[in-house]
Formats: C-alpha cells, sequence, structure tokens
C-alpha cells in the first residue's frame, strides 16, 4: 500500500477563481472562536431541523453493532497520526550527549544536519532534563506535554523484517500482520462490539482512506468537515437526495453485475448518513484557545475534535501528515530547518492544538504516532537521509505514561556502526505491535482473545505505556 | 467563470484571415446551434461564438443565455479572466533556445524543427507528425509556440474533401450506416464538402492521410419502460465498451453514434475500427499479426485534433515566464493542471491521453519537489510523443527527465555517498516490481546499491529548461554488477544508468509486472493469468512494444468477454473528465479541478513513487463518493457550483432548451437520449418511474410540455439523478 498523499494545501471548496500558487502559511485559523460545550451542541443538535430530520429519516442507520453492553471502549478514542514517508527519529529525539551522533551528522552549524545541543543557540535541541536527549527545536509544542507527564516517546519503535520500503512496511503496521487484508483498527472494530449507539464510530480524515481502517467495517473518509454537505442544493437537496436514496435502495444484483455493486450500494448510504450527521453538527469551533496551523493536516486535527466533541461517538480516527522522506535537504533546527523542520512544525503544532482544544476530554482521547520506518544514522550527501529502521513513536492523552521508552535493550551507547544493525541502522526494539496491544488492552480494555482478533498469532509484550 | 476563447478568434485575425474565420462562423454558428448534438470540435467553435461575440449569436443564443444568468451572479465574484477578453496577440515565436536537451535523447542533437518553434524530439516520430507542427505543441525546450495557422477545428477539416479521398484508406470508415445528419445542409462539415479545397485554403495544409472526425449521429431512439429485473447489457454494448475503456468517455455525438448501432455485428464494426482509429492504425485493415515480434508496425495515421492545438495554445496565453529564464513559459500548478484536463477532455486521440496518463502516473513525479511548470509539461510531452512507444523509451524519457531526476533525488546521487531513492523506485516501482507478498521480484538490496552507483553522475543542466547531462567527476568508479550482470565502467556518459534500465527493462518480471498492470487499467481489475501470460509475452516478445501490446490487449477474449462491460469502476479523474465529455460541458472546469484535489486525485502533485491506484477498491469510500455526486450536482442543479455549462452552446447551458433545441419533446424521447449519456441506456424500472416522476414533478394532470419553463427544474433534476446512479461509477 502507498503512502497516502500529501495534503498540500487546505482547499476548501469551491475556489473556482484561484489561480494562484496557495502554500501553507502558519497563521492560526480564523474560525470563530465560539465556545460551545458538548452539553450545548446536543441540545442545539437536538433541536435543529437538520438534526431531527437526520434521525427520523435514518433511525440506526449506523449502529450495524450496536450492543446493550457497555463496555471499557465507552466514551474512548483512539486517533491514529501516520507520518507516510518514515521520519527521522533520530533527529526528533536526539542523543546529543553522544559524541558519534556528530560523527554521522556534523552539526548544522558545520553545514551538516546534526541538531545541536541544548543552550547552544540558533537550532538547538531542547533539552528533555535528565534523559541526555533533546527534542527538536520545531516540536517545541510537545516539549510541555513531555513535562507534564503525558505525552510518551517510544525511541526504537518498529519491527524485524523491515523490507525499508515505504510501500511494505507502512502495509505491514497498518494491517498489523502483512498477509492480512484487512486494516489493524478494522479489525478492531469488528472483533470489539460499539458501546453505545455511535453515529460515526470511526472515520479516516484525510482524502483517502488509511489502510488502517479497510476492510469490512464500512468507514468514511472525510475530506473537510465544511465542504461535506449537500446544502449549497437549496430546494433540489430532498427531492434529489430522495431519489438518491431509491437508487441506492434497490437490490444491487437486479441493477447491475459489476463485481462492486454490493460494496457501491452499501457505501452510497452510508456516505448519505455521514454527510447527514456532519452537516448537522456545523463548523468548527475551537476551544481553550486552541491555535490550529492553517494547513491541511492542522484543518484535519481541528474538524476532528470538533467532531470527537459533537458527541458522534467517534472512537477510531486516523489522519495522515506527509512529507517526512527527507532524502535531500532534511535540514537542522531554528534556521538552519529545511524539509523537516516544516513538517515537524505542521505535525506539533496541529497536536498541540488538538491537545488544547480537547482539554479535559484528553483524559478519554488517546492519540498515537507511527511512521513505517526510521533513517540511516549516518547523513547522506543531499543533507538528508536514507530508508532504515527503528524510529519515534509518541503516545498522548488517555491514561498513557509520559517519558521516553527505549525498549529492553535501551539506547546504544554510542552510535558507532558496530552498535548499529547492518552498521547504518538503528535496530527496533519496541514491536509496533506490542504498542498497538498496549492500547487495545489498556485504552479499549480490549479482551485477549478480541486481542488474539485484532493482531492474530501476535504474543503481547507490554511495553508499560500505560500506567 | 467562463473559459473565453475570445484570443483563439483573435488569432485568426493576426493571421490574417479575419475575413475568412469570420465568413465561416457566421456561417457556422447558426445551424451548428440549431443542431446541437455535435462532436467537440465544433462545439468549440460555436463556444467562441456564444461566449465573447454576443454580434454573432443567434436570437435564441442570446435568449438563452439569459435563462441562467443567475448562475452566473450567483458567485458575486467579479468574472473571472476579463483579461482573456482583452485582444491579446499570441507571443511570437521566439528565438529557438539552446539544442533541446530533452529525456531520452542526445543531448547533443538539435531536434529537428519544422517550424519555427522547436518541436520535441521524438515527435516527428509520433503521431502527431500529421497535424499542423505550427500549432500548439507544448514546447519541451520551452520556446513559445507560433501561432494557430489554422483557423478551422478539427472537425470541420475532413479528409474527405481533399483530393484523393476516394482511395484513401480512410474511405467509408467511422460509421457505416450512413445516418443522415440533421444540418446535413448547413453543417460545416457539408460547407467543407461542396467547396472541396477550402480547408486546405484554410489550412495551407496539404492533404495528408489523417483520421478525420466522425459523422453527426443521429438521435437515439425513445426509452420505453423497462420490465422489471436486472437489465441486459444492451445488443450494441461492445461499442459502448470501447468508449468507456479507450476513452475517457464518449461525446454526445459519439454516444448517439453508438446508439445508432441496431445489431452487435454493427456494434463490433464500429468498435473494431474505432480501436485502430484510436491506435492509429488504418481501420479498414485487419489487425496486425506480428505481435510476438520486433518485426514494425505500419506507419501511424494520425488523428487530426486541430480545435484541441488551437484551445492549447490559447490556453497558454496567460503563462508567465520563469523567474530566472525570461525565454521559457512556466506554467504555475493550476495552469498546469488546467492544461492537461483540457486536453484529456477535448482531445480526440483519447487512447493516447489515456495512456499519457498512464506513463505519467506509473512514473509518478511531483511538482512540489521543484515547482518548475515546465518540468512536467515536459514530461508529460515525453510520455504523449511515445505513448505508444517502446518501453525502454519511455522509461529513458522518465529517467531523464528534470522532474524524476529531482523527484527521486537522481540530481544528488554522487558516487561519495550514492542515493538510493530512484534506484530503489525504478526496481520496486517502475520495472520488476513486488509481487504480492512484498517480497521482490527478482532483484535485492545489492542491485539497488550497484544501481544506484550506475545512477551517479545523472543530473539537470544548470539552467531551468530540464535539459539532461553527464557530470563525470560525480560518477562512481567502477563497473557495477546489476541482476547478474555486469555493467563496464563509462566515466564520460550516462551509459551505465540507460544499461540499468535496459537491463531492468528486459527483464522477464518487468514484462510481467506491466502485463498485469496494463490489464487491471484496460480489462479488469483481477485480470485472468492467461491473459496476463499473453500479454507478458507479447510485451517480452516485442521488446516492450506498447502499440502491440494494446492490439493485444483490445483483441484479446477477455476485452470482448461481456463479463468485463462496465465491470470496473472509474477513478476521480476518469468520472471528472467522463462527466465533462458525456455532457459535451463547454464552460469552465475550475471548480473540477477544485473537486479533483478534495477528492484525492490532485494530479501533478501525488507525492508516493507508487502513482494513484488504478483499481476501483481504492476509489471506494464516502469522501469519493460525496465528491462524485457532487461533481454532478454542480454540473445540473443551480447554485450547486452553478458554473458549468453543458449542451450545446446554443442553448446556453440550459438543458431544457437544448432538448428543445433537438426537438425532443416527449418524456420517452428526453429520457432515450438523456440516459444514453450516461449509462448506455441501461435503467431498472425503478429507475424509469423515478426519472420519470422527477422529470414530471409538478405537473399534476398537466401533459408534460418542453417549451414550459417550469420543466427548467425538473429536467435539471433529472439529469442530476441519471448522473447519480450508482451505475454511472462503472466504467
Amino acid at each position: 500500500m502507498p503512502m497516502k498523499p500529501r495534503l498540500k494545501r487546505d482547499l476548501p471548496e469551491p475556489l473556482p477563481f484561484d489561480r494562484d500558487e496557495k502554500e501553507p502559511s502558519c497563521r492560526c485559523c480564523g474560525e470563530s472562536m465560539e465556545i460551545l460545550s458538548r452539553r450545548m451542541f446536543l441540545r442545539r443538535a437536538a433541536g435543529s431541523a437538520a438534526a431531527a430530520t437526520f434521525l427520523s429519516l435514518f433511525p440506526g442507520a449506523f449502529f450495524p453493532r450496536e450492543t446493550a453492553l457497555a463496555a471499557t471502549n465507552a466514551g474512548k478514542t483512539l486517533v491514529v497520526v501516520f507520518q507516510r514517508g518514515g521520519n527521522d527519529g533520530l533527529n526528533t529525539v536526539v542523543p546529543y550527549q553522544d559524541a558519534e551522533y556528530y560523527v554521522m551528522r556534523p552539526r548544522a552549524t558545520n553545514g551538516g544536519i546534526g541538531i545541536l545541543p541544548p543552550g547552544s543557540g540558533d537550532g538547538a535541541g531542547l533539552d528533555l532534563p535528565g534523559t541526555g536527549f533533546a527534542i527538536h527545536p520545531s516540536i517545541q509544542p510537545l516539549l510541555n506535554l513531555y513535562a507534564n507527564g503525558t505525552l510518551a516517546v517510544v525511541t526504537r519503535a518498529g519491527f524485524a523484517g523491515s523490507t525499508q520500503s515505504h510501500f511494505t512496511d507502512q502495509d505491514t503496521i497498518e494491517r498489523g500482520v502483512f498477509s492480512m487484508q484487512d486494516g489493524w483498527l478494522n479489525r478492531y472494530l469488528q472483533a470489539v462490539p460499539a458501546a453505545g449507539s455511535p453515529n460515526i464510530r470511526a472515520a479516516g480524515f484525510g482524502n483517502d482512506l488509511a489502510d488502517s481502517l479497510r476492510g469490512q467495517v464500512l468507514v468514511p473518509a472525510v475530506n473537510n468537515l465544511r465542504s461535506l454537505s449537500f446544502a449549497r442544493l437549496n430546494s433540489a437537496k430532498a427531492p434529489l437526495e430522495a431519489n438518491l436514496r431509491a437508487m441506492y435502495a434497490q437490490d444491487p444484483a437486479l441493477t447491475t453485475t459489476n463485481p462492486f455493486r454490493s460494496l457501491v450500494h452499501q457505501l452510497g448510504p452510508d456516505m448519505m448518513n455521514r454527510v447527514a450527521a456532519i452537516e448537522a453538527i456545523g463548523p468548527a469551533a475551537p476551544q481553550n484557545g486552541a491555535l490550529y496551523p492553517n494547513t491541511g493536516f492542522g484543518t484535519q486535527m481541528r474538524d476532528l475534535a470538533h467532531v470527537i466533541r459533537s458527541g458522534l461517538g467517534l472512537e477510531v480516527a486516523t489522519v495522515d501528515i506527509g512529507g517526512w522522506d527527507t532524502h535531500e535537504d532534511q535540514g537542522g533546527g531554528g534556521t538552519f530547518a529545511q524539509n523537516q523542520g516544516g513538517r515537524l512544525a505542521d505535525f506539533s503544532g496541529g497536536i498541540r492544538a488538538f491537545y488544547d482544544d480537547l482539554g479535559p476530554l484528553m483524559s478519554n482521547v488517546l492519540l498515537m504516532t507511527c511512521t513505517e520506518f526510521g533513517r540511516t544514522v549516518r547523513q547522506n550527501a543531499s543533507n538528508g537521509t536514507d530508508h532504515a529502521k527503528a524510529t519515534v513513536w509518541f503516545l498522548l492523552g488517555g491514561g498513557v505514561k509520559g517519558g521516553l521508552y527505549h525498549g529492553t535493550a535501551g539506547w546504544p551507547a554510542s552510535l558507532i556502526p558496530a552498535n548499529l544493525d547492518e552498521g547504518r541502522y538503528i535496530a527496533p526494539t519496541v514491536e509496533f505491535r506490542d504498542i498497538f496491544s498496549d492500547v487495545l488492552t489498556s485504552h479499549f480494555g480490549a479482551t485477549a482473545s478480541e486481542l488474539a482478533a485484532v493482531l492474530p498469532g501476535h504474543v503481547h509484550k507490554p511495553v508499560g505505556l500505560f500506567g | 467563470m467562463r473559459r473565453d476563447w475570445m484570443p483563439f478568434l483573435t488569432d485568426f485575425k493576426n493571421a490574417g484571415l479575419v475575413g475568412v474565420s469570420g465568413f465561416v462562423l457566421s456561417i457556422i454558428l447558426v445551424p451548428i446551434a440549431a443542431s446541437g448534438h455535435e462532436d467537440t470540435g465544433r462545439h468549440k467553435l460555436t463556444t467562441a461564438g456564444s461566449n465573447t461575440l454576443p454580434t454573432l449569436a443567434s436570437a435564441p443564443e442570446r435568449a438563452s443565455q439569459g435563462i441562467r444568468k443567475e448562475k452566473q451572479s450567483d458567485q458575486g465574484k467579479p468574472e473571472r479572466k476579463s483579461r482573456r477578453l482583452i485582444k491579446k496577440p499570441t507571443p511570437p515565436s521566439q528565438p529557438a533556445g539552446p539544442a533541446s536537451t530533452l529525456p531520452g535523447t542526445d543531448q547533443t542533437a538539435t531536434a529537428p524543427s519544422t517550424s519555427s518553434s522547436k518541436d520535441i524530439p521524438g515527435r516527428e516520430k509520433s503521431s502527431m507528425a500529421g497535424s499542423p507542427s505550427g500549432t500548439s505543441v507544448p514546447s519541451m525546450s520551452g520556446v513559445t509556440t507560433v501561432a494557430p495557422t489554422v483557423p478551422i477545428p478539427a472537425a470541420s477539416v475532413n479528409a474527405g474533401a481533399a483530393p484523393g479521398s476516394a482511395t484513401s484508406p480512410m474511405a467509408g470508415i467511422g460509421i457505416s450506416s450512413g445516418s443522415t445528419p440533421k444540418a446535413s445542409g448547413r453543417s460545416f462539415q457539408n460547407l467543407i464538402q461542396q467547396a472541396p479545397g477550402l480547408s486546405q485554403l484554410l489550412t495551407g495544409l496539404p492533404p495528408g492521410p489523417v483520421i478525420p472526425p466522425e459523422p453527426i449521429a443521429p438521435l437515439p431512439p425513445p426509452l420505453a419502460s423497462p420490465q422489471p429485473g436486472l437489465p441486459a447489457p444492451p445488443v450494441n454494448w461492445f461499442a459502448y465498451h470501447v468508449l468507456n475503456r479507450l476513452t475517457y468517455g464518449g461525446t454526445p455525438n459519439q454516444l448517439n453514434l453508438v446508439a445508432s448501432l441496431t445489431t452487435a455485428a454493427e456494434a463490433q464494426n464500429w468498435a473494431t475500427a474505432f480501436m485502430k482509429e484510436q491506435l492509429e492504425l488504418d481501420p479498414t485493415r485487419p489487425w496486425p499479426t506480428n505481435l510476438h515480434s520486433t518485426s514494425p508496425l505500419p506507419a501511424p495515421i494520425p488523428i487530426q485534433d486541430i480545435a484541441l492545438d488551437i484551445m492549447l495554445s490559447q490556453d497558454k496565453v496567460d503563462w508567465r515566464a520563469d523567474e530566472s529564464d525570461s525565454s521559457i513559459l512556466s506554467p504555475n500548478f493550476s495552469e498546469l493542471q488546467d492544461h492537461d484536463l483540457i486536453r484529456k477532455m477535448h482531445s480526440r486521440r483519447q487512447l493516447k491521453e489515456k495512456m499519457v496518463y498512464f506513463w505519467d502516473n506509473h512514473f509518478n513525479t511531483n511538482y512540489r519537489t521543484h515547482s518548475k511548470g515546465q518540468y512536467e509539461l515536459q514530461e508529460n510531452e515525453a510520455f504523449r510523443a511515445r505513448a505508444f512507444g517502446t518501453f525502454l523509451d519511455l522509461i529513458l524519457a522518465s529517467g531523464k527527465s528534470a522532474a524524476m531526476m529531482i523527484y527521486l533525488n537522481t540530481d544528488v546521487n554522487v558516487k561519495e555517498n550514492p542515493n538510493e531513492n530512484y534506484a530503489r523506485e525504478v526496481l520496486e516501482l517502475h520495472t520488476l516490481g513486488v509481487n504480492d507478498q512484498g517480497t521482490p521480484n527478482g532483484y535485492t538490496q545489492f542491485d539497488i546499491v550497484e544501481a544506484a552507483k550506475a545512477f551517479t553522475g545523472w543530473d539537470n543542466t544548470p539552467d531551468v529548461r530540464g535539459g539532461f547531462r553527464f557530470v563525470s567527476s560525480r560518477h562512481s568508479p567502477g563497473s557495477k554488477l546489476l541482476l547478474g550482470q555486469s555493467i563496464p565502467f563509462n566515466g564520460s556518459g550516462p551509459s551505465e544508468g540507460e544499461q540499468v534500465l535496459t537491463l531492468a527493462a528486459r527483464h522477464p518480471s518487468t514484462a510481467r509486472h506491466l502485463a498485469k498492470k496494463l490489464c487491471e487499467y484496460f480489462v479488469s481489475d483481477a485480470p485472468s493469468p492467461a491473459l496476463v501470460n499473453e500479454i507478458a509475452s507479447v510485451f517480452a516478445d516485442s521488446n516492450g512494444d506498447i502499440k502491440k501490446i494494446l492490439i493485444a490487449i483490445f483483441t484479446s477474449s477477455d476485452f470482448m468477454n461481456v463479463a468485463n462491460y462496465r465491470g470496473q469502476v472509474k477513478t476521480p479523474l476518469e468520472y471528472l473528465v467522463g462527466l465533462y465529455r458525456n455532457l459535451g460541458v463547454w464552460s469552465s472546469r475550475d471548480p473540477f479541478r477544485t473537486r479533483l484535489v478534495g477528492v484525492g486525485q490532485s494530479i501533478y502533485e501525488f507525492a508516493p513513487p507508487t502513482g494513484f491506484k488504478e483499481k476501483s477498491i481504492e476509489w471506494l469510500n464516502t469522501n469519493v463518493l460525496f465528491h462524485e455526486a457532487s461533481m454532478a450536482y454542480e454540473t445540473t442543479i443551480n447554485g450547486f457550483g452553478s458554473t458549468i455549462r453543458y449542451g450545446s452552446p446554443s442553448s446556453g447551458g440550459s438543458i431544457r432548451l437544448w432538448m428543445d433545441e433537438l426537438k425532443l419533446t416527449t418524456e420517452e424521447q428526453i429520457l432515450g437520449f438523456l440516459t444514453n449519456l450516461a449509462v448506455d441506456r441501461m435503467v431498472t424500472a425503478t429507475e424509469y418511474q423515478l426519472y420519470l416522476s422527477t422529470l414530471r414533478a409538478g405537473l399534476g394532470g398537466n401533459a408534460f410540455d418542453i417549451k414550459n419553463a417550469s420543466r427548467e427544474d425538473a429536467l435539471d433534476r433529472t439529469m442530476a439523478t441519471i448522473l447519480t446512479n450508482p451505475r454511472y461509477l462503472y466504467q
């Protein structure tokens, strides 16, 4: 499976007049800061004609897996952010006390991509006190979260048998088990019943549905909340939607021989239901002064927070952020930042705004970041890095216990080639399926049999990410 | 919002043809406006008139423009591109740039040039050789194009008018049923036929063997209420199938033509001739039989497409010069996308455009990595020139293109520290590929490292023209070992990298990989192993001759199997371009370009080197279905987008006036016509009643009357309903 397309711009449609290049700028979003609590929302939504129509037209439309029993997944949400392209963990969380690091990656002040030690001025890393590590200055928004104990940093995440191909490694991670057809999150939705009656139990934020969410359970892809509406049909809306439903309501076997007919006839009404639900919650209104980057990623995190707060029952969501394949001009920190620094700023800014926006709700929301592999310890001649193995994953919120997780083998004493896998790579010590298993059992309360259904054949060796 | 083609007219004047073009236009506008179902070429010409020359517009046309006036003002924004109304001569041809340094060509060679602009190398062997070379071919070396010298749309210049047409191999091709154009006495084609030599007078071109446009087709018959149950494929399904697969969608005239084929044999004959035309083969001759060999195919017979050439050249008038070299036209990103979409929507060389997309996607690059419109354009042109050529030629063009060398870091791959990016993707994605388990098909990490070394020294020229050069000081020493074969050291030229590409292109895994991908593109998401084996063996035996491979695919029993009819799901790009073609959209495409971004198929900026996925399952999700339904609504429903016009330009975008023009007055006639545009007239009993009740909404007991303005909304909604039928998602 491929990496997902990178959203270069936030393009609410229609912009028919715009012929000029629009590059992302980092001014904060211009959305109204109207405060709308969850309770107020529910009251408002219940009183709105749209919601009433929606609920009366499609009672139970969304609830194929409804169950009377409240499981421990009640009210919980998991957000999986995938950094497509292989983020360089070594410059994200930097072992600045290892002299060998600066041999492999000369300091940015010397023309390399090495992140300078904390306190050394422009381009210096931000210290994680007492650890020997510093974070890239572009992820400064995450520093407080580390300090307050809500951010867990897995420094050597990965898996044995990485092919170092973007596509197969992403497939492996997203399916959990490469040979399985469905994504691991979809298998979760199959294996564990929803608590209550969610309108939108799972959603992929982006143009395209992440592979982790693909499978038997239909999951909507949500690109941009504002654009996802048929409201502008005005007087034609009701008759056209009725026609559309009538066509999709036909027995697919009596309309076509196309092999995808059953799926299409499920997806059509599903699309209409999701659109109706999203029309009913209105536009995002960030709270607590949250400032999202005005980028595709920032907008999707903003919309995601809005959906979570709006009480549609969102339990699993994915967001993609691309641009991590830094074979060249990766850059350092501060004014030395190039390709990676810009992506990290967007990434950390969006995550921090999401955290701020949800405020106390974050106790039930767990955010996990994944990326398919890290990058070569030694920088290449193009001031970049090539595909490698272990890398940094973050977990934030929920019941996560903050801190650095190097795995049982610890962090290499030095990055000399002898300590590296094939002399080039940091070897993985924390198997990604164990991270998934920690999340499934601790955050969602999955039972052993449910865990086995999601990750068949995997023996869970707890990482201990939860307190 | 509307696309104005005024400069198109202005150029006629510049070309000193004002009298003639005025004459032609004034004659053509009325009859075409009245007949309303011409092929694309004519639409363009009448569009020019109706959009920009109100004084030339016929009275009904002016009236119809008023109908949708509110549509235009909905956006409350100024008319976009009003600058197009300003007379702006096409830039004169610039002094020739440096010798072309095009991908895949000898960098020291000067491209043969038959006009004052630099032609693209390889073009002389391309199918476009017979089209007027003075028009609008995007110049690969960045030199601006010459003004179009041919004021007549392709549609109008029929080879039949040329002396010797009786003996032309093309005589009698196209439709054989002798359909009589409705407006025959007044059509421009007819005019040309009545005045032999006029086309040559206007074009200055010698009459060459070309594929002429199809004739004007009769309207489809009325549609009666179908029986309950699964609708059977129509008897002429194969003709629809060929349009669905070899093109981005039939135009109204092409679809009318297909609807007029009343037997399977007629459909088969028409479809076979159409496939041959699209492959630039003589449609009167049998299929070539030398597919499993390297012996050459007959010389290509190009498809004439002057209207498109003019349109594309006009599209460039807003392009600005590159910031660092004023002699190079550098489209910005939206211009780049627009240019390609115009081509896909309006080109008569549809199969070629489908192949150009295939190659551009197979050898994916990303504008965002270099931000030079000319690089992507240049690469796209190189694929167009080689679309039916050999695989080796294509991969050499790709590998040496500026866009690819920047995208996959060839330009920074140096001996001290080879960058493996391009080497890896060439083997994993462009040639040998990986199997379903993700295991490489016959290469190893060692091969990647060796290939990366062989490519060291490949680089762009330092200017922004996108030329290729070899920098020997960066080239890795020693011989290389790839796929078990030794590649001798060569420090003075790019031959090592070329040998890597040659060895990879000739590898049996590559034949299989490409065969499978092409079968998935044209036949089925799950092509039979027998078909893939056969196509792979044609690939191997012909040394990757793409045209032979396509012939083998289109003549295979799998392709001709009705089980594959409408068996695939359109990609969003196919849906979008198809919608435009099926309805004969003649106004702006801009809102749709934005939809293409929203739906996740924004061409030229896809980051992963895999390119966009082609298989149906990849594009079946709620986001895609939402945006595709929205595209249908934007085309049809006032206020939902509201800027798209289709049908005949003379009806101003009003479907009711269009139906009225075509004298389609009963519900059955209208449904017969409209369902043919979208779903091959296949309708279930439920759908028929739905369409009928939408068409008759609000009428109560009154009779349906196309003259009644209340049917405006009803027709809009009927068209919207037909287009949002799930069956319209299939191809």
